[in-house]
C-alpha cells in the first residue's frame, strides 16, 4: 500500500519557529510595565475619584456660583479695615453643605498689605479674630480659607490653604501661631517659581 | 547636573537666609513675613528646612514635591483647594464677560461666560434678564430652565436648598433690576421685565419669610 507522501512542509522541513529573542521580550515586558504604570498614575486616580475614594477635583468641586451673601460679608471684614485690593469668594462645595473662602490679596488692585504701616501683624490676626466671630455669628459654614497673592501684573505669587478649624483654634488660643502657620499648606511648587526654582529641574537632578 | 543642583539649594537657603535679615532689619511688609512664616513653617513641619541650624534637606523636599504630586493625583483636600485659586480666576473672566454682554445685552457674547461656567447659574440668571429685556421669550424660559435644573442638581448632590435658591433668586433680581433701570421705559420689553423682577423679588423675600413654604425647596 502506497503510503501517501506528507508535503513537504509537513515533514518537518519547516523551519522551526523561532522564540521571542530576549530583547524583544525584554521591549514587551518593558512595554507591559509602562502601560500598567500609566493605568496605575492616570486611570486608577480617575476612576477612584469618580468612586468616590479619592476627593473630586476643582473644576467639579467649585462648579456651582459663589454665595454672594457670605462673599459680602467676609469682603466687608477687609473693607471695614479699609485693606484695598482684596476679593473675597465663598464657594459652596458640590456634595457638601460647608463652604469654602477663596481670599485673593491682589497687588495690581491696589493691594497694599493688611497693615503697611503698622509693623507687626496685629491687624493680620484681627482679620483672622472677624473671620472666626463672622463665621459663628451669620453660620457661613467656612470649612476652608485659601489665600492668593497676586503681583502688580496680577499674576499668582504665592498661595496656600488652611482648614478653618486650624484658623478657630489659633484665635480660641489653643493652638499657637507657629502651629497654625504649620497647619497651613503651601503651593509649593508655585513657591519654588517665587524663589526661582522650577520643580521639575529639581527633581530632574535629584534623580541624578 | 550636580553644579544645578548647588545651586538650588543655594538659591534655597540664600532665600531663607534673605528673608531672616529683611524680617530682623525691621524694613518688611508685614504680609511677606507673614507668607515667609508660613513657608518657613511649612517646610520645617515637612522636614525640608530645619530654622535651628538652617540647614535643607533634600531628601526631605523630593518627598513633599513627591507628596505633592501625589495629593495633586489624588485630589486631596488641599490641593482641591489650591486648584480652585484656577477657577475663581476662570470665574473672574466669566464675570468681566458677564458684565460686559448684560451692559450690550449681547446674548451670543453672554454665551462664552456660560462656555467657561458651565454648571454656575449666575450667567443662565444674566441671560435670562438680557432674554426678558429684549423680547426672546424660547431663550427666556431655556435660561430659567437651565437655571433651575443646576440649582437642582447642586441641592440633589447635597447642597442646603434655602441657601442656594437665595443665592440664585438674588442674583435674578440683581440681574433684571440692571436691565430695567438701563431700559427705557418706552421700549415694548419693559413691562414684561418689570413683571419679572417682582415676581422674583415676592419670592426671595417670601423665601426668607416663609422658608418652609418655599415651593422650589420642599421636600428637598
Amino acid at each position: 500500500m502506497a503510503t501517501k507522501e506528507k508535503p513537504a512542509i509537513e515533514q518537518g522541513n519547516q523551519e522551526p519557529k523561532k522564540r521571542p529573542g530576549f530583547l524583544r521580550r525584554s521591549c514587551l515586558t518593558c512595554l507591559g510595565v509602562i502601560v500598567l504604570a500609566v493605568l496605575a498614575c492616570v486611570v486608577a486616580p480617575f476612576a477612584l475619584s469618580r468612586l468616590g475614594v479619592f476627593g473630586q477635583p476643582a473644576e467639579q468641586a467649585y462648579s456651582g456660583a459663589p454665595d454672594p451673601f457670605a462673599s459680602a460679608s467676609v469682603q466687608n471684614i477687609f473693607e471695614a479695615k479699609q485693606i484695598a485690593g482684596v476679593k473675597v469668594y465663598v464657594m459652596p462645595v458640590t456634595g457638601k453643605t460647608a463652604t469654602q473662602a477663596f481670599i485673593i490679596l491682589d497687588a495690581s488692585n491696589g493691594y497694599q498689605g493688611t497693615s503697611p504701616n503698622a509693623g507687626d501683624d496685629s491687624v493680620f490676626v484681627q482679620v483672622l479674630s472677624d473671620l472666626v466671630n463672622r463665621d459663628r455669628s451669620e453660620s457661613l459654614g467656612l470649612e476652608r480659607v485659601t489665600v492668593e497673592y497676586r503681583d502688580e501684573e496680577g499674576s499668582r505669587k504665592m498661595a496656600f490653604t488652611i482648614p478653618m478649624h486650624s484658623v478657630t483654634s489659633y484665635v480660641d488660643g489653643v493652638i499657637s501661631r507657629d502651629e497654625f502657620f504649620g497647619n497651613a499648606y503651601f503651593d509649593m511648587t508655585d513657591s519654588l517659581g517665587y524663589f526661582g526654582l522650577d520643580a521639575a529641574d529639581v527633581l530632574d537632578e535629584l534623580g541624578n | 547636573m550636580q553644579s544645578n543642583l548647588k545651586l538650588a539649594r543655594n538659591l534655597m537657603l540664600l532665600s531663607v537666609v534673605a528673608v531672616s535679615s529683611f524680617v530682623l532689619s525691621g524694613c518688611y511688609d508685614i504680609d511677606e513675613a507673614i507668607a515667609w512664616d508660613i513657608a518657613e513653617e511649612f517646610l520645617s513641619a515637612n522636614d525640608i528646612y530645619s530654622p535651628s541650624n538652617e540647614s535643607f534637606n533634600v531628601a526631605g523636599f523630593a518627598s513633599s514635591l513627591a507628596e505633592e504630586m501625589w495629593d495633586e493625583a489624588t485630589n486631596s483636600e488641599e490641593a482641591t483647594a489650591l486648584d480652585g485659586l484656577d477657577i475663581i480666576a476662570r470665574m473672574e473672566q466669566a464675570d468681566a464677560v458677564s458684565e460686559s454682554a448684560r451692559a450690550l445685552r449681547n446674548l451670543p457674547a453672554l454665551g462664552e461666560a456660560i462656555k467657561l461656567r458651565p454648571n454656575d447659574w449666575n450667567y443662565r440668571e444674566d441671560a435670562f434678564s438680557i432674554a426678558v429685556a429684549i423680547g426672546d421669550t424660547g431663550v427666556a424660559e431655556n435660561s430659567l430652565k437651565a437655571s433651575d435644573d443646576l440649582v437642582n442638581e447642586a441641592v440633589a448632590a447635597g447642597g442646603k436648598c434655602f441657601n442656594l435658591r437665595a443665592n440664585q433668586l438674588s442674583r435674578r433680581v440683581d440681574s433684571l433690576e440692571q436691565q430695567l433701570g438701563t431700559l427705557s421705559q418706552e421700549d415694548p420689553n419693559y413691562s414684561s421685565l418689570q413683571l419679572a423682577f417682582d415676581i422674583s423679588a415676592r419670592e426671595l423675600s417670601d423665601l426668607y419669610s416663609n422658608p418652609a413654604g418655599n415651593l422650589f425647596c420642599q421636600g428637598k
